[in-house]
Protein backbone atom coordinates (compact mmCIF):
# COMPACT_ATOMS: atom_id res chain seq x y z
CA UNK A 1 0.00 0.00 0.00
CA UNK A 2 1.30 3.38 -0.63
CA UNK A 3 2.15 6.02 2.36
CA UNK A 4 -0.07 8.91 0.32
CA UNK A 5 -2.89 8.08 3.13
CA UNK A 6 0.01 9.48 5.30
CA UNK A 7 0.10 12.55 3.82
CA UNK A 8 -3.33 13.01 3.10
CA UNK A 9 -4.00 12.29 6.78
CA UNK A 10 -1.10 14.80 8.31
CA UNK A 11 -2.78 17.08 6.36
CA UNK A 12 -6.20 16.75 7.18
CA UNK A 13 -4.85 16.03 10.37
CA UNK A 14 -3.46 19.92 10.77
CA UNK A 15 -6.68 21.50 9.75
CA UNK A 16 -8.43 19.00 12.46
CA UNK A 17 -5.91 20.09 15.16
CA UNK A 18 -6.95 23.87 14.52
CA UNK A 19 -10.72 23.65 15.01
CA UNK A 20 -9.83 20.94 17.65
CA UNK A 21 -7.59 24.04 19.70
CA UNK A 22 -10.27 25.98 19.21
CA UNK A 23 -12.73 23.52 21.15
CA UNK A 24 -9.94 23.09 23.33
CA UNK A 25 -9.15 26.29 24.59
CA UNK A 26 -13.01 27.70 24.84
CA UNK A 27 -12.92 24.11 27.14
CA UNK A 28 -9.80 25.33 29.00
CA UNK A 29 -10.36 28.90 29.59
CA UNK A 30 -14.33 29.65 29.06
CA UNK A 31 -15.53 26.07 30.93
CA UNK A 32 -17.91 24.55 28.60
CA UNK A 33 -18.14 22.65 25.65
CA UNK A 34 -19.07 25.25 22.74
CA UNK A 35 -20.99 23.29 20.16
CA UNK A 36 -21.55 26.60 17.60
CA UNK A 37 -17.73 26.75 17.00
CA UNK A 38 -18.13 25.14 13.46
CA UNK A 39 -20.42 27.87 13.20
CA UNK A 40 -17.65 30.07 13.60
CA UNK A 41 -15.47 28.45 11.76
CA UNK A 42 -18.02 28.75 8.85
CA UNK A 43 -18.13 32.29 9.60
CA UNK A 44 -14.80 32.80 9.03
CA UNK A 45 -14.82 31.05 5.52
CA UNK A 46 -17.21 33.18 4.43
CA UNK A 47 -15.67 36.48 5.65
CA UNK A 48 -13.01 35.47 3.88
CA UNK A 49 -14.98 34.83 0.60
CA UNK A 50 -16.29 38.00 0.87
CA UNK A 51 -13.18 40.05 1.44
CA UNK A 52 -11.92 38.19 -1.93
CA UNK A 53 -14.81 39.06 -3.69
CA UNK A 54 -14.38 42.71 -2.60
CA UNK A 55 -10.84 43.24 -2.97
CA UNK A 56 -10.31 40.50 -5.79
CA UNK A 57 -12.26 42.96 -7.85
CA UNK A 58 -11.01 46.20 -6.86
CA UNK A 59 -7.19 45.78 -6.92
CA UNK A 60 -6.68 43.33 -9.54
CA UNK A 61 -3.42 42.77 -8.16
CA UNK A 62 -4.40 41.32 -5.06
CA UNK A 63 -6.62 38.82 -6.74
CA UNK A 64 -3.98 37.05 -8.47
CA UNK A 65 -2.97 33.65 -6.93
CA UNK A 66 1.07 33.58 -4.90
CA UNK A 67 3.52 31.35 -6.45
CA UNK A 68 2.25 27.74 -7.33
CA UNK A 69 -0.61 28.14 -4.25
CA UNK A 70 -4.13 29.11 -5.54
CA UNK A 71 -3.72 31.51 -2.53
CA UNK A 72 -4.15 35.45 -3.50
CA UNK A 73 -3.27 38.10 -1.60
CA UNK A 74 -6.64 39.13 -1.49
CA UNK A 75 -7.23 35.84 0.37
CA UNK A 76 -4.29 36.71 3.01
CA UNK A 77 -6.24 39.83 3.63
CA UNK A 78 -9.19 37.48 3.94
CA UNK A 79 -7.65 35.90 6.45
CA UNK A 80 -6.78 38.26 8.59
CA UNK A 81 -10.58 39.58 8.26
CA UNK A 82 -12.03 36.30 9.03
CA UNK A 83 -9.17 35.96 12.14
CA UNK A 84 -10.93 39.48 13.62
CA UNK A 85 -14.26 38.97 12.31
CA UNK A 86 -14.87 36.13 14.12
CA UNK A 87 -13.11 37.09 17.38
CA UNK A 88 -15.43 40.08 17.29
CA UNK A 89 -18.51 37.68 16.83
CA UNK A 90 -17.36 35.48 19.74
CA UNK A 91 -17.40 38.59 21.53
CA UNK A 92 -20.82 39.85 20.69
CA UNK A 93 -21.74 36.07 21.64
CA UNK A 94 -20.19 36.02 24.93
CA UNK A 95 -21.82 39.56 26.31
CA UNK A 96 -25.38 38.67 25.24
CA UNK A 97 -24.89 34.92 25.35
CA UNK A 98 -22.91 33.27 26.89
CA UNK A 99 -21.56 35.34 30.03
CA UNK A 100 -24.09 35.25 32.14
CA UNK A 101 -24.90 31.65 31.43
CA UNK A 102 -20.83 30.47 32.05
CA UNK A 103 -21.55 31.75 35.18
CA UNK A 104 -24.32 29.28 36.51
CA UNK A 105 -23.19 26.20 38.25
CA UNK A 106 -23.70 23.46 36.39
CA UNK A 107 -22.68 24.91 33.06
CA UNK A 108 -25.00 23.23 31.01
CA UNK A 109 -27.39 26.37 30.35
CA UNK A 110 -23.85 27.34 27.90
CA UNK A 111 -23.52 24.51 26.36
CA UNK A 112 -27.55 24.42 25.61
CA UNK A 113 -27.50 27.99 24.30
CA UNK A 114 -24.26 26.74 21.99
CA UNK A 115 -27.17 24.64 20.13
CA UNK A 116 -29.35 27.32 20.18
CA UNK A 117 -26.22 29.65 18.76
CA UNK A 118 -25.16 27.07 16.40
CA UNK A 119 -28.62 26.89 14.37
CA UNK A 120 -29.21 30.53 14.65
CA UNK A 121 -25.45 30.91 12.80
CA UNK A 122 -26.39 28.69 10.13
CA UNK A 123 -29.64 30.08 8.88
CA UNK A 124 -28.15 32.94 9.30
CA UNK A 125 -25.40 32.27 7.35
CA UNK A 126 -27.60 30.08 4.72
CA UNK A 127 -29.85 32.61 3.99
CA UNK A 128 -27.57 35.20 3.45
CA UNK A 129 -25.09 33.40 0.90
CA UNK A 130 -27.24 29.92 -0.07
CA UNK A 131 -26.14 26.41 0.96
CA UNK A 132 -24.49 26.07 -2.20
CA UNK A 133 -20.51 25.52 -2.43
CA UNK A 134 -18.42 28.58 -3.18
CA UNK A 135 -14.38 28.88 -3.68
CA UNK A 136 -11.60 31.26 -3.57
CA UNK A 137 -10.48 30.50 -6.77
CA UNK A 138 -10.94 28.73 -9.95
CA UNK A 139 -7.80 27.97 -10.47
CA UNK A 140 -6.79 24.25 -9.69
CA UNK A 141 -3.47 23.83 -7.28
CA UNK A 142 -0.98 21.43 -9.17
CA UNK A 143 0.35 18.39 -7.26
CA UNK A 144 4.11 18.13 -6.55
CA UNK A 145 5.11 14.92 -6.24
CA UNK A 146 7.91 13.14 -4.50
CA UNK A 147 9.05 9.58 -4.11
CA UNK A 148 5.78 8.32 -5.25
CA UNK A 149 3.56 10.73 -2.32
CA UNK A 150 1.86 13.77 -3.62
CA UNK A 151 0.75 17.07 -1.70
CA UNK A 152 -0.64 20.44 -3.43
CA UNK A 153 1.35 23.81 -2.77
CA UNK A 154 -2.02 24.96 -1.23
CA UNK A 155 -1.92 21.72 0.94
CA UNK A 156 1.28 22.29 2.55
CA UNK A 157 0.75 26.19 3.02
CA UNK A 158 -2.42 24.87 4.78
CA UNK A 159 -0.63 22.68 6.89
CA UNK A 160 2.12 25.26 7.79
CA UNK A 161 -0.18 27.95 8.78
CA UNK A 162 -2.05 25.43 10.99
CA UNK A 163 1.15 24.24 12.54
CA UNK A 164 2.63 27.64 13.18
CA UNK A 165 -0.48 29.35 14.48
CA UNK A 166 -1.26 26.53 16.80
CA UNK A 167 2.22 27.03 17.92
CA UNK A 168 2.35 30.74 18.44
CA UNK A 169 -0.96 30.77 20.88
CA UNK A 170 0.53 27.40 22.62
CA UNK A 171 4.08 29.98 23.63
CA UNK A 172 1.60 33.17 23.98
CA UNK A 173 -0.53 30.97 26.38
CA UNK A 174 1.97 29.15 27.93
CA UNK A 175 4.49 31.99 28.62
CA UNK A 176 3.35 35.11 28.47
CA UNK A 177 1.54 37.52 31.23
CA UNK A 178 -1.63 37.83 29.53
CA UNK A 179 -1.52 33.49 28.85
CA UNK A 180 -0.55 33.17 32.59
CA UNK A 181 -3.63 35.47 33.45
CA UNK A 182 -6.00 33.47 31.45
CA UNK A 183 -5.45 30.32 32.45
CA UNK A 184 -5.06 31.44 36.01
CA UNK A 185 -8.51 33.36 35.86
CA UNK A 186 -10.12 30.50 34.25
CA UNK A 187 -8.86 27.83 37.27
CA UNK A 188 -9.72 29.82 40.34
CA UNK A 189 -11.94 32.87 39.29
CA UNK A 190 -12.47 34.21 42.96
CA UNK A 191 -8.46 33.76 43.44
CA UNK A 192 -7.21 35.65 40.27
CA UNK A 193 -9.69 38.58 41.27
CA UNK A 194 -8.09 39.14 44.71
CA UNK A 195 -4.58 38.86 42.99
CA UNK A 196 -5.69 42.00 41.00
CA UNK A 197 -7.21 40.31 38.01
CA UNK A 198 -10.08 41.51 35.57
CA UNK A 199 -11.50 38.31 35.16
CA UNK A 200 -14.35 39.28 32.72
CA UNK A 201 -11.53 40.25 30.37
CA UNK A 202 -9.87 37.26 30.38
CA UNK A 203 -12.33 35.75 29.21
CA UNK A 204 -12.91 38.27 26.44
CA UNK A 205 -9.33 37.73 25.88
CA UNK A 206 -10.07 33.92 25.59
CA UNK A 207 -12.88 34.66 22.99
CA UNK A 208 -10.89 36.73 20.66
CA UNK A 209 -8.10 33.76 20.91
CA UNK A 210 -10.70 31.07 20.17
CA UNK A 211 -12.26 33.74 17.28
CA UNK A 212 -8.66 33.58 15.65
CA UNK A 213 -8.26 30.35 15.54
CA UNK A 214 -11.63 29.19 14.31
CA UNK A 215 -11.92 31.79 11.59
CA UNK A 216 -8.51 30.78 10.13
CA UNK A 217 -9.74 27.02 10.34
CA UNK A 218 -12.76 28.26 7.72
CA UNK A 219 -10.45 29.43 5.47
CA UNK A 220 -8.00 26.59 5.90
CA UNK A 221 -11.04 24.23 4.64
CA UNK A 222 -11.98 26.66 2.28
CA UNK A 223 -8.76 26.49 0.86
CA UNK A 224 -8.57 23.12 0.64
CA UNK A 225 -12.16 22.42 -0.29
CA UNK A 226 -15.28 24.22 -0.32
CA UNK A 227 -16.90 27.21 1.43
CA UNK A 228 -20.78 25.77 2.46
CA UNK A 229 -22.56 26.72 5.74
CA UNK A 230 -21.98 23.07 7.20
CA UNK A 231 -18.40 23.41 6.21
CA UNK A 232 -17.27 23.90 10.33
CA UNK A 233 -20.64 21.82 11.83
CA UNK A 234 -19.46 18.90 9.64
CA UNK A 235 -16.30 18.67 11.40
CA UNK A 236 -17.56 19.13 14.57
CA UNK A 237 -17.07 15.74 15.53
CA UNK A 238 -14.07 14.94 14.93
CA UNK A 239 -12.71 18.55 16.28
CA UNK A 240 -14.07 17.39 19.13
CA UNK A 241 -12.60 14.20 19.19
CA UNK A 242 -9.20 15.76 18.14
CA UNK A 243 -9.63 17.91 21.84
CA UNK A 244 -10.61 14.94 23.85
CA UNK A 245 -8.10 12.42 22.25
CA UNK A 246 -5.37 14.77 22.86
CA UNK A 247 -6.67 15.80 26.65
CA UNK A 248 -10.10 18.69 27.00
CA UNK A 249 -7.73 21.99 27.84
CA UNK A 250 -4.44 21.16 26.37
CA UNK A 251 -3.56 22.44 22.81
CA UNK A 252 -0.39 20.22 22.29
CA UNK A 253 -2.85 17.75 23.28
CA UNK A 254 -5.60 19.14 20.58
CA UNK A 255 -2.55 18.94 17.50
CA UNK A 256 -1.32 15.51 18.45
CA UNK A 257 -5.18 14.52 18.87
CA UNK A 258 -6.15 16.29 15.31
CA UNK A 259 -3.06 14.41 13.45
CA UNK A 260 -3.80 11.36 14.60
CA UNK A 261 -7.58 11.57 14.34
CA UNK A 262 -6.41 12.70 10.46
CA UNK A 263 -4.38 9.95 9.89
CA UNK A 264 -6.96 7.47 11.29
CA UNK A 265 -9.64 8.71 9.18
CA UNK A 266 -7.24 8.45 5.69
CA UNK A 267 -5.88 4.85 6.83
CA UNK A 268 -9.85 4.04 6.94
CA UNK A 269 -10.79 5.58 3.57
CA UNK A 270 -7.56 3.99 2.28
CA UNK A 271 -7.96 0.41 3.23
CA UNK A 272 -11.85 0.37 3.97
CA UNK A 273 -13.51 2.87 1.60
CA UNK A 274 -14.14 6.89 1.88
CA UNK A 275 -17.57 5.92 3.50
CA UNK A 276 -15.67 4.81 6.64
CA UNK A 277 -14.07 8.12 6.93
CA UNK A 278 -17.15 9.45 9.07
CA UNK A 279 -17.22 6.36 11.64
CA UNK A 280 -13.55 6.66 12.41
CA UNK A 281 -13.82 10.00 14.47
CA UNK A 282 -17.15 8.77 16.33
CA UNK A 283 -15.34 4.94 16.90
CA UNK A 284 -11.94 7.03 18.63
CA UNK A 285 -14.31 9.58 20.65
CA UNK A 286 -15.92 6.61 22.36
CA UNK A 287 -12.75 4.48 22.52
CA UNK A 288 -11.39 7.19 24.39
CA UNK A 289 -13.97 8.25 26.68
CA UNK A 290 -14.01 4.76 27.84
CA UNK A 291 -10.71 3.94 27.82
CA UNK A 292 -8.93 6.82 29.03
CA UNK A 293 -11.65 9.74 29.40
CA UNK A 294 -8.65 12.26 30.36
CA UNK A 295 -6.92 12.06 26.73
CA UNK A 296 -3.29 11.39 26.28
CA UNK A 297 -2.16 15.00 27.68
CA UNK A 298 -4.82 15.77 29.84
CA UNK A 299 -4.49 16.26 33.45
CA UNK A 300 -6.25 14.47 36.00
CA UNK A 301 -10.29 15.40 36.32
CA UNK B 1 -3.83 56.88 60.33
CA UNK B 2 -6.87 54.26 59.31
CA UNK B 3 -5.98 51.42 57.26
CA UNK B 4 -9.00 49.36 56.85
CA UNK B 5 -12.30 50.17 58.27
CA UNK B 6 -15.42 48.27 58.55
CA UNK B 7 -19.18 49.82 59.17
CA UNK B 8 -22.12 47.62 59.65
CA UNK B 9 -21.11 44.91 57.25
CA UNK B 10 -23.46 42.49 56.10
CA UNK B 11 -22.85 39.91 54.00
CA UNK B 12 -23.95 36.20 53.43
CA UNK B 13 -24.57 33.93 50.70
CA UNK B 14 -27.88 33.16 48.91
CA UNK B 15 -29.57 30.18 51.33
CA UNK B 16 -30.60 31.54 54.40
CA UNK B 17 -29.25 34.16 56.36
CA UNK B 18 -26.70 36.49 56.43
CA UNK B 19 -23.15 35.28 58.24
CA UNK B 20 -21.76 38.30 59.26
CA UNK B 21 -24.29 40.52 60.23
CA UNK B 22 -23.51 44.17 61.36
CA UNK B 23 -19.47 44.21 61.77
CA UNK B 24 -17.44 47.56 62.67
CA UNK B 25 -14.03 46.59 62.13
CA UNK B 26 -11.21 49.53 61.97
CA UNK B 27 -7.19 49.10 61.68
CA UNK B 28 -4.77 51.50 61.61
CA UNK B 29 -1.67 51.36 59.60
CA UNK B 30 0.81 49.01 61.81
CA UNK B 31 -2.19 47.49 63.88
CA UNK B 32 -2.27 43.65 63.94
CA UNK B 33 -6.02 42.47 64.41
CA UNK B 34 -6.55 38.79 65.13
CA UNK B 35 -10.28 37.46 64.51
CA UNK B 36 -11.06 34.26 66.55
CA UNK B 37 -14.45 32.65 66.99
CA UNK B 38 -16.13 29.26 66.44
CA UNK B 39 -16.29 26.89 63.52
CA UNK B 40 -19.02 28.53 61.44
CA UNK B 41 -18.75 32.17 62.88
CA UNK B 42 -18.74 33.67 60.30
CA UNK B 43 -14.76 34.29 60.01
CA UNK B 44 -13.93 33.81 56.36
CA UNK B 45 -17.68 35.49 55.34
CA UNK B 46 -16.22 38.67 56.72
CA UNK B 47 -12.65 38.48 55.41
CA UNK B 48 -13.78 37.34 51.80
CA UNK B 49 -16.85 40.27 51.81
CA UNK B 50 -14.05 42.90 52.23
CA UNK B 51 -11.74 41.65 50.02
CA UNK B 52 -15.29 41.41 47.53
CA UNK B 53 -15.05 37.95 46.70
CA UNK B 54 -18.76 37.83 48.93
CA UNK B 55 -21.02 40.56 48.14
CA UNK B 56 -22.20 42.63 50.93
CA UNK B 57 -25.78 43.64 51.32
CA UNK B 58 -25.26 46.88 53.50
CA UNK B 59 -22.48 48.58 55.36
CA UNK B 60 -19.10 50.85 54.40
CA UNK B 61 -16.11 49.45 53.79
CA UNK B 62 -13.08 51.81 52.82
CA UNK B 63 -9.02 51.26 52.28
CA UNK B 64 -7.13 54.77 53.51
CA UNK B 65 -10.20 56.61 53.56
CA UNK B 66 -11.24 55.47 49.80
CA UNK B 67 -14.74 54.22 50.14
CA UNK B 68 -15.27 50.77 48.28
CA UNK B 69 -19.13 50.65 47.68
CA UNK B 70 -19.70 48.32 44.89
CA UNK B 71 -15.74 48.00 43.46
CA UNK B 72 -15.06 44.13 42.16
CA UNK B 73 -12.47 42.56 43.62
CA UNK B 74 -9.62 43.18 41.44
CA UNK B 75 -9.99 46.83 42.02
CA UNK B 76 -10.05 46.10 45.61
CA UNK B 77 -6.77 44.49 45.31
CA UNK B 78 -5.08 47.24 43.29
CA UNK B 79 -5.85 49.83 45.88
CA UNK B 80 -3.54 47.63 48.22
CA UNK B 81 -6.39 44.92 49.70
CA UNK B 82 -4.26 41.31 50.01
CA UNK B 83 -5.66 38.44 51.11
CA UNK B 84 -4.89 35.17 51.71
CA UNK B 85 -8.00 32.94 51.39
CA UNK B 86 -8.81 29.73 53.43
CA UNK B 87 -8.61 27.33 50.82
CA UNK B 88 -7.91 27.30 47.35
CA UNK B 89 -5.44 29.91 47.69
CA UNK B 90 -2.97 29.24 45.12
CA UNK B 91 -3.30 28.81 41.37
CA UNK B 92 -3.00 24.54 41.40
CA UNK B 93 -2.44 24.42 37.24
CA UNK B 94 0.18 27.09 37.29
CA UNK B 95 3.58 26.12 38.04
CA UNK B 96 5.11 27.56 41.86
CA UNK B 97 7.73 30.25 40.06
CA UNK B 98 3.74 31.16 37.95
CA UNK B 99 2.16 31.64 40.80
CA UNK B 100 4.56 34.30 42.23
CA UNK B 101 5.53 35.53 38.98
CA UNK B 102 1.47 36.73 37.82
CA UNK B 103 1.24 38.12 41.57
CA UNK B 104 4.28 40.62 41.09
CA UNK B 105 3.13 41.39 37.49
CA UNK B 106 -0.28 42.56 38.71
CA UNK B 107 1.28 44.62 41.00
CA UNK B 108 3.86 46.09 38.57
CA UNK B 109 6.80 44.71 39.69
CA UNK B 110 9.19 42.83 37.98
CA UNK B 111 9.17 38.95 38.16
CA UNK B 112 12.73 38.56 39.86
CA UNK B 113 11.71 40.92 42.51
CA UNK B 114 8.92 39.04 43.11
CA UNK B 115 10.71 35.77 43.80
CA UNK B 116 12.93 37.55 45.98
CA UNK B 117 10.56 38.61 48.73
CA UNK B 118 8.55 35.05 48.45
CA UNK B 119 11.86 33.17 48.64
CA UNK B 120 12.88 35.79 51.22
CA UNK B 121 10.05 34.90 53.59
CA UNK B 122 10.39 31.46 52.76
CA UNK B 123 13.66 30.35 51.56
CA UNK B 124 12.20 26.49 51.60
CA UNK B 125 10.10 27.36 48.68
CA UNK B 126 13.09 28.12 45.99
CA UNK B 127 13.29 23.82 45.20
CA UNK B 128 9.92 24.21 44.36
CA UNK B 129 9.35 26.51 41.96
CA UNK B 130 9.34 24.31 39.13
CA UNK B 131 6.23 22.43 40.48
CA UNK B 132 2.68 22.73 39.79
CA UNK B 133 1.44 24.34 42.34
CA UNK B 134 -1.39 22.03 42.26
CA UNK B 135 1.39 18.93 43.95
CA UNK B 136 2.60 20.90 46.78
CA UNK B 137 1.97 19.31 50.31
CA UNK B 138 -0.34 21.31 52.04
CA UNK B 139 2.15 22.93 54.48
CA UNK B 140 3.82 24.09 51.36
CA UNK B 141 0.79 25.44 49.83
CA UNK B 142 -0.22 27.59 52.64
CA UNK B 143 3.13 29.55 52.53
CA UNK B 144 2.99 29.70 48.89
CA UNK B 145 0.15 31.31 49.85
CA UNK B 146 1.09 33.42 52.26
CA UNK B 147 4.24 34.64 49.91
CA UNK B 148 2.07 35.65 47.02
CA UNK B 149 0.11 37.96 49.19
CA UNK B 150 3.59 39.50 50.46
CA UNK B 151 4.69 40.28 46.92
CA UNK B 152 2.20 42.86 45.87
CA UNK B 153 3.00 44.85 48.82
CA UNK B 154 -0.46 45.49 49.97
CA UNK B 155 -1.51 48.18 52.85
CA UNK B 156 -3.99 45.80 54.16
CA UNK B 157 -3.65 42.08 54.47
CA UNK B 158 -6.41 39.58 55.39
CA UNK B 159 -5.47 36.35 56.01
CA UNK B 160 -7.52 33.06 56.40
CA UNK B 161 -6.38 30.91 59.03
CA UNK B 162 -2.84 30.87 57.02
CA UNK B 163 -1.20 28.98 59.83
CA UNK B 164 -3.12 25.79 58.85
CA UNK B 165 -1.59 22.65 58.81
CA UNK B 166 1.85 24.37 59.54
CA UNK B 167 4.47 23.16 61.60
CA UNK B 168 4.67 25.29 65.17
CA UNK B 169 8.09 26.66 64.05
CA UNK B 170 6.77 27.74 60.70
CA UNK B 171 3.71 29.44 62.73
CA UNK B 172 6.25 31.00 64.75
CA UNK B 173 7.97 32.24 61.54
CA UNK B 174 5.08 33.17 59.27
CA UNK B 175 3.73 35.44 62.13
CA UNK B 176 7.27 36.91 63.52
CA UNK B 177 7.03 37.97 59.46
CA UNK B 178 3.78 39.41 59.72
CA UNK B 179 4.54 40.96 62.87
CA UNK B 180 7.75 42.58 61.02
CA UNK B 181 5.38 43.62 58.14
CA UNK B 182 3.26 45.44 60.41
CA UNK B 183 6.12 47.24 61.96
CA UNK B 184 6.16 48.72 58.89
CA UNK B 185 3.55 50.28 58.31
CA UNK B 186 0.77 47.00 57.17
CA UNK B 187 -2.43 46.79 58.60
CA UNK B 188 -2.83 42.76 59.27
CA UNK B 189 -6.41 41.17 59.74
CA UNK B 190 -5.25 37.13 60.46
CA UNK B 191 -8.58 35.27 61.08
CA UNK B 192 -6.68 32.43 63.47
CA UNK B 193 -8.32 29.28 65.08
CA UNK B 194 -5.22 28.77 67.73
CA UNK B 195 -5.87 31.31 70.14
CA UNK B 196 -2.67 30.90 72.06
CA UNK B 197 -0.79 32.13 68.88
CA UNK B 198 -3.11 34.59 68.20
CA UNK B 199 -2.62 36.31 71.84
CA UNK B 200 1.18 36.16 71.50
CA UNK B 201 1.22 38.61 68.14
CA UNK B 202 -2.00 40.60 67.90
CA UNK B 203 -2.36 44.30 68.91
CA UNK B 204 -6.04 44.03 69.07
CA UNK B 205 -8.58 40.36 69.30
CA UNK B 206 -11.91 40.50 67.80
CA UNK B 207 -14.15 37.94 68.99
CA UNK B 208 -16.79 36.80 66.48
CA UNK B 209 -19.88 34.41 67.40
CA UNK B 210 -22.60 33.89 65.10
CA UNK B 211 -21.89 36.71 62.30
CA UNK B 212 -21.43 39.09 65.06
CA UNK B 213 -18.26 41.01 67.27
CA UNK B 214 -18.96 40.09 70.69
CA UNK B 215 -15.87 41.48 72.17
CA UNK B 216 -12.56 43.18 71.04
CA UNK B 217 -9.74 44.49 72.81
CA UNK B 218 -6.06 43.77 73.31
CA UNK B 219 -4.92 40.26 74.28
CA UNK B 220 -4.23 41.29 78.36
CA UNK B 221 -7.57 42.68 78.47
CA UNK B 222 -9.52 39.89 76.75
CA UNK B 223 -7.72 36.99 78.58
CA UNK B 224 -8.83 38.98 81.98
CA UNK B 225 -12.38 39.23 80.42
CA UNK B 226 -14.53 36.53 82.40
CA UNK B 227 -17.01 36.85 79.26
CA UNK B 228 -14.45 36.04 77.40
CA UNK B 229 -13.31 32.96 78.51
CA UNK B 230 -16.86 31.97 79.38
CA UNK B 231 -17.58 32.86 75.70
CA UNK B 232 -14.61 31.52 74.18
CA UNK B 233 -12.57 28.95 76.29
CA UNK B 234 -15.40 27.42 78.61
CA UNK B 235 -13.17 28.00 81.33
CA UNK B 236 -12.88 31.13 83.47
CA UNK B 237 -8.80 31.80 83.72
CA UNK B 238 -8.38 35.27 84.66
CA UNK B 239 -5.55 37.23 84.29
CA UNK B 240 -3.55 33.89 82.69
CA UNK B 241 -3.48 34.05 78.88
CA UNK B 242 -5.31 31.85 76.58
N1 LIG C 1 -20.25 29.18 50.04
C1 LIG C 1 -21.20 29.16 51.01
N2 LIG C 1 -22.50 29.04 50.69
C2 LIG C 1 -23.45 29.03 51.64
N3 LIG C 1 -23.21 29.14 52.95
C3 LIG C 1 -21.92 29.26 53.33
C4 LIG C 1 -20.85 29.27 52.39
N4 LIG C 1 -19.69 29.42 53.06
C5 LIG C 1 -20.02 29.48 54.36
N5 LIG C 1 -21.35 29.39 54.54
C6 LIG C 1 -22.06 29.46 55.83
O1 LIG C 1 -21.84 30.71 56.42
C7 LIG C 1 -21.61 30.60 57.81
C8 LIG C 1 -20.27 31.22 58.17
O2 LIG C 1 -19.25 30.48 57.54
P1 LIG C 1 -17.72 30.93 57.55
O3 LIG C 1 -17.00 30.10 56.56
O4 LIG C 1 -17.66 32.39 57.40
O5 LIG C 1 -17.31 30.53 59.04
P2 LIG C 1 -15.87 30.54 59.71
O6 LIG C 1 -16.00 31.33 60.95
O7 LIG C 1 -14.83 30.95 58.76
O8 LIG C 1 -15.69 29.01 60.11
P3 LIG C 1 -14.33 28.11 60.15
O9 LIG C 1 -13.70 28.40 61.44
O10 LIG C 1 -14.85 26.72 60.11
O11 LIG C 1 -13.50 28.45 58.97
C9 LIG C 1 -21.69 29.11 58.11
O12 LIG C 1 -22.96 28.85 58.65
C10 LIG C 1 -21.51 28.44 56.79
O13 LIG C 1 -22.27 27.24 56.74
MG1 LIG D 1 -13.27 30.03 57.88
Amino acid sequence: MSVQWLIDGAIQGSVLALGAGGVTLTYANLRFGHFAHGELVAAGGYLALATVGLLGGAVPALGAALGPTTVSGALLVGTLVAGAGVAALALLLERFVYRRLRARAAGISAVMASFGVSMALRALLESAFTSSPRYYSEELSIAIERGGVRATPDQLLVAATALALLLAVHLVLGHSRLGRSMRAAAENPALAAVTGIDVGRMAMASWIVVGLLAGVTGVAIGVLGQVRPAMGAELLLPFFTAAVLGGLGSLPGALVGGLLVGLAESWAVATAGSEWRGATAFVIFVAVLGLRPGGLFGRPA
Amino acid sequence: MTALEVRGLVAGYESGAPAVRGVDLVVRAGEFVAVIGPNGAGKSTLVRAIAGVVPASAGEIRVAGQDLGKLPAYRRARLGLGFVPQTENVFAALSVRENLVLVAECAGRPAAAGIEVALGAFPELAPLLGRPAGVLSGGERQRLAVARALIAQPRVLLLDEPSAGLAPPVVERLLATLRALAAEGLAVVLVEQNVRAAFAVADRVELLVAGECRLAGSPASLAADPAFAAHYLGVPRPGAPA
